[in-house]
């Protein structure tokens, strides 16, 4: 079979060994339709070009794709895997795709539910070109070891997250049930169930896009859950949207030590931390509604990591409520010192925004903001800066609050504040190179205005009084008064993915 | 952008997909050569371009596959300190080309030459008491220095150890064996995937072997069919290595982790953590998002773990906070991912499947007996603190 698709650009797989027991559905597209799909293309990778965001070098990265989305269309290969508005379907003519039985080219490969099933996706994912689609169908695929995938440009896709469901129940190794440390990949449409270690991790996988994967445990909230259900790591580039994470002893959605980061109308529940932004620079986490958490939606940063102090995060738009379940977390993670009942934490950041957010029914406290003095841990790094700093927090909506503050936070802000906790609660912890005659510079510290409480009244705020408070309880008044708190701060820049709207 | 340049760089692009073809998925491209267990083979057959074959018998590696026995020219050498292999025995091979020789470096670093070749079989015995007993063969790795760099692929063997084919998804094996105290043990031995042996192998896209590619775990004597030598005097002596420095002393050496004789618990310790685990823990390496750095010459405590807070270790922390903590292995989140063997806690992720009774024993006592004074007193100070705030109260 002489292999003339290269001339075309047209990745193929080219293993001989692996041909004759393949999974994979073979599609076909002979040269003509190649080439006129190629012509066909061209306006479409103009106004399409949001998918692949890429920008101009990766236009003919893009071009490989699409034309391999159109080589699975215009031989027949199901045409709902290709996405409307790519495909040029008057220009794919359609066969049975049983005719291509003997055809060598496509990079569309297909996977349904089946005995040994590891190890056929396991060998195409290694064996996978640039460009490869794999579209998981349907059903249940039982994997006794996580997945890898370290080829650039390739998309997993199910059939939906309730239908494709990728069960790592039965799993024997791999600490997580997928692993991606290529760029430009798309993971969509599909669930990640019952992993021993995190859901899907990817690693220095810029241009990284997760979309309606869900990553559940489905034993509910338990110690014994892997950490994240989905974790991307040390990438540029990050959008995660529509997901569902449930169940994870850490965090649901859980991006660390990445740029340019944006996690949309996701949902979150069960988690210690629902949605954690750790580490990063410009990062946004907006349109998601998160529930029956420990904590709802973190910002953090930590010591000795090669990304460091976290800034430019945006927080809005989400729906933050009733996130009262009890902390699960190993003793041993940051994220067990969360108090059960917290809303919005922002830990060691500098300039961060909160703002339109609906923050309600939370035991301990709405939001709470916090150096990582107050972690206990000693800060061995030189180079970390421990401060939370240049908090915005405007126009958002705070339900009821307090009742039931729990874990070392809660009991530490209970004894600071009484019994009424204030909606918005801050350590005070400001770094005194910063203070200019014995007063925070205003732009260091915080703005809080146009906040609403509802059934009316004042949003209610603490202080807590800083180190000095912390080192001699009593030294310092807890402080209240929002009126030195009223200045805007300029908005954060929203983040910019090239190619994301 | 012209569309015709368009084109033209979809086809650069396509073709640009042949880097991995030097890798094992080349091999299935080239002539399969039928399986041979003749004593009788020809010369070493490695191609200095780093392309492989099919089968492993193509190379002409071994007179004896089964017993190990190597053909002319390669040559069998050990690491002082090696990495755990769920209880395998690893038979370590080097083939330099005829007149040229590897370059020692100003760091003890060996430079190979082109077409050198690194070999390594993972086989279980059946009776760890008794090496002649019988061995079962599972898996060949062979290194390439091509190049593009070093390339390395992977051989499963048969059932009766007449060939080893290429693979790319690894295979599980199941083996028995007699332990080292007498016990019968059993295990699916899972020969890893290509991209399970990238974890380790491979860093910003370039693949390495581990070990031999530096002076300090060769400068032991072994014991050659001539008798006991310092590998690094055999390999000048024969012409595989150039440049030895003639003072022996300023050639880096690394303690033999199960050899007091060679070092002290430290030592011992830092060495099996650098060759079990700095592939990845060290600055660039898959498991440097926690900042944990455990490479032998890393002299700063927090970055190798002590005191240090654990990033993303979900469950695997356990009740511990701190990778380590100095005279209390229990409270050491690296002590519980040695001892685990569940996948989502144990350590390494790759490659090990048991518990290394014997290296979280020195681990164990590793950490047992360290003792970095002044970091404690801090951090008990510390705890006092937060504990003296967790129940304080404030008068309203």
């Amino acid at each position: 079979m002489i292999n003339h698709s290269r001339m075309l650009a047209l990745p193929v797989l080219s293993l001989q060994g692996a041909g004759e027991n393949r999974s994979a559905v073979t599609c076909q597209l002979s040269k003509l339709q190649r080439t006129r799909t190629l012509a066909g293309l061209r306006q479409n990778v103009d106004v399409n070009s949001t998918l692949y965001y890429q920008g101009i070098e990766m236009y003919c990265k893009t071009m490989v794709i699409l034309v391999g989305l159109l080589a699975a269309l215009s031989t027949g290969c199901n045409r709902s895997t290709v996405d409307d508005k790519v495909a040029d379907k008057d220009s794919a003519p359609q066969t049975d795709p049983t005719s291509s039985a003997d055809a060598e080219a496509s990079n569309v490969i297909f996977f349904k539910p089946e005995p040994d099933i590891q190890k056929k996706v396991q060998e195409e994912l290694i064996l996978a070109e640039p460009g490869t689609i794999f579209q998981f169908e349907e059903g249940v695929y039982n994997l006794t070891d996580g997945l890898s995938l370290t080829v650039d440009d390739v998309t997993i896709r199910g059939r939906g997250m309730d239908k494709t469901i990728l069960s790592f129940k039965d799993q024997e190794a791999g600490a997580e049930g997928l692993y991606i440390t290529s760029a430009n990949v798309v993971v969509e449409d599909l669930a990640i169930e019952d992993t021993k270690g995190n859901g899907l991790k990817s690693l220095k996988a810029n241009n990284i896009v997760l979309r309606r994967v869900r990553a559940e445990w489905t034993g509910g909230p338990k110690s014994t859950n892997g950490a994240y259900g989905l974790y991307p790591v040390s990438s540029e580039n990050v959008l995660v949207e529509e997901c569902v994470a449930i169940g994870g002893s850490d965090s649901g959605i859980y991006v660390g030590q990445s740029k340019n980061v944006i996690v949309r109308n996701c949902k979150a529940s069960y988690n210690v931390a629902g949605i954690e932004i750790e580490n990063c620079h410009q990062a946004e986490v907006h349109g998601c509604e998160v529930t029956n958490n420990t904590g709802g939606i973190l910002v953090f940063d930590l010591p000795d990591l090669p990304q460091q102090h976290g800034h430019d995060v945006r927080v809005y738009n989400n729906r933050v409520f009733d996130n009262n379940t009890k902390n699960f977390a190993p003793e041993g993670n940051i994220v067990a010192s969360v108090p059960a009942g917290t809303g919005v934490m922002v830990m060691a950041n500098t300039n961060v925004e909160i703002f339109d957010n609906d923050i309600r029914d939370h035991g301990t406290v709405s939001v709470l903001l916090v150096s990582y003095f107050t972690t206990g841990i000693e800060i061995k790094d030189q180079g970390y800066y421990p401060y939370a700093e240049t908090i915005h927090l405007h126009g958002n909506t705070f339900g009821a609050v307090g009742g039931q503050p729990a874990g070392v936070f809660g009991q530490l802000i209970k004894a600071f504040v009484g019994d009424t906790i204030p909606d918005i609660v801050w350590d005070g912890v400001v770094n005194k190179e910063k203070m200019v005659d014995g007063k925070l510079a205003p732009e260091v510290g915080l703005s809080i205005h146009d906040n609403k409480k509802d059934g009316g009244g004042e949003v209610s705020f603490a202080n807590l009084g800083g180190l000095a408070a912390f080192a001699n309880p009593g030294s310092v008044e807890v402080t209240r008064d929002l009126s030195g708190y009223r200045q805007p701060f300029p908005p954060i820049d929203p983040v910019s993915i090239p190619g994301v709207q | 952008m012209a569309w015709r340049q368009i084109i033209v760089w979809a086809i650069c692009l396509a073709t640009q997909i042949t880097p991995r073809a030097s890798g094992p998925m080349a091999a299935e491209r080239l002539d399969r050569v039928e399986p041979s267990s003749s004593q009788d083979v020809g010369p070493v057959n490695i191609d200095p371009d780093g392309k492989f074959s099919g089968v492993l018998s193509t190379y002409n590696l071994f007179r004896d596959a089964r017993r190990q026995i190597p053909n002319e020219g390669v040559i069998p050498y050990e690491l002082s300190t090696p990495h755990f292999a769920d209880y395998a025995t690893l038979h370590r091979f080097v083939w330099i080309p005829k007149g040229q020789s590897c370059q020692y470096g100003p760091q003890g670093e060996l430079h190979y030459p082109l077409g050198s070749a690194i070999i390594l079989t993972v086989g279980y015995l059946d009776d760890l008491r008794a090496p002649g007993r019988g061995e079962q063969m599972v898996e060949t790795r062979l290194w390439i220095r091509s190049p593009a760099g070093w390339v390395g692929a992977q051989y499963v063997w048969n059932d009766d150890t007449s060939e080893a084919r290429l693979s790319v998804v690894g295979k599980k094996v199941d083996v028995a064996w007699v332990h080292s105290n007498g016990e019968d043990r059993e295990y699916a031995y899972r020969a890893p995937n290509q991209n399970q042996c990238s974890q380790c192998h491979e860093m910003d896209k370039q693949s390495f072997p581990l070990g031999p590619v530096h002076a300090r775990y060769l400068n032991t004597s072994i014991d050659y069919d001539h008798g006991r030598q310092n590998q690094l005097e055999y390999w000048s002596q024969i012409g595989y290595l150039s440049g030895l420095p003639a003072k022996r002393e300023q050639i880096p050496r690394i303690a033999d982790w199960d050899d007091p004789e060679t070092g002290d618990v430290d030592s011992r310790a830092r060495a099996y953590l650098d060759m079990n685990c700095s592939s990845c823990h060290r600055p660039g390496g898959i498991g440097f998002t926690s900042g944990l750095d455990l490479r032998y010459e890393q002299d700063e405590p927090v970055r190798f773990g002590v005191y240090k807070a654990p990033v993303a270790a979900g469950r695997s922390a356990g009740n511990a906070r701190f990778v380590i903590k100095p005279g209390d292995p229990e409270k050491s989140i690296l002590m519980l991912r040695l001892r685990s063997t569940d996948p989502g806690i144990r350590m390494p992720i790759v490659g090990r499947g048991l518990m290394h009774e014997e290296g979280v024993e020195l681990i164990r006592q590793w950490i047992s007996e360290m003792k970095y004074p002044e970091m404690a007193a801090h951090q008990d100070r510390l705890d006092q603190e937060r504990e003296a705030q967790a129940t304080l109260e404030v008068p309203q």
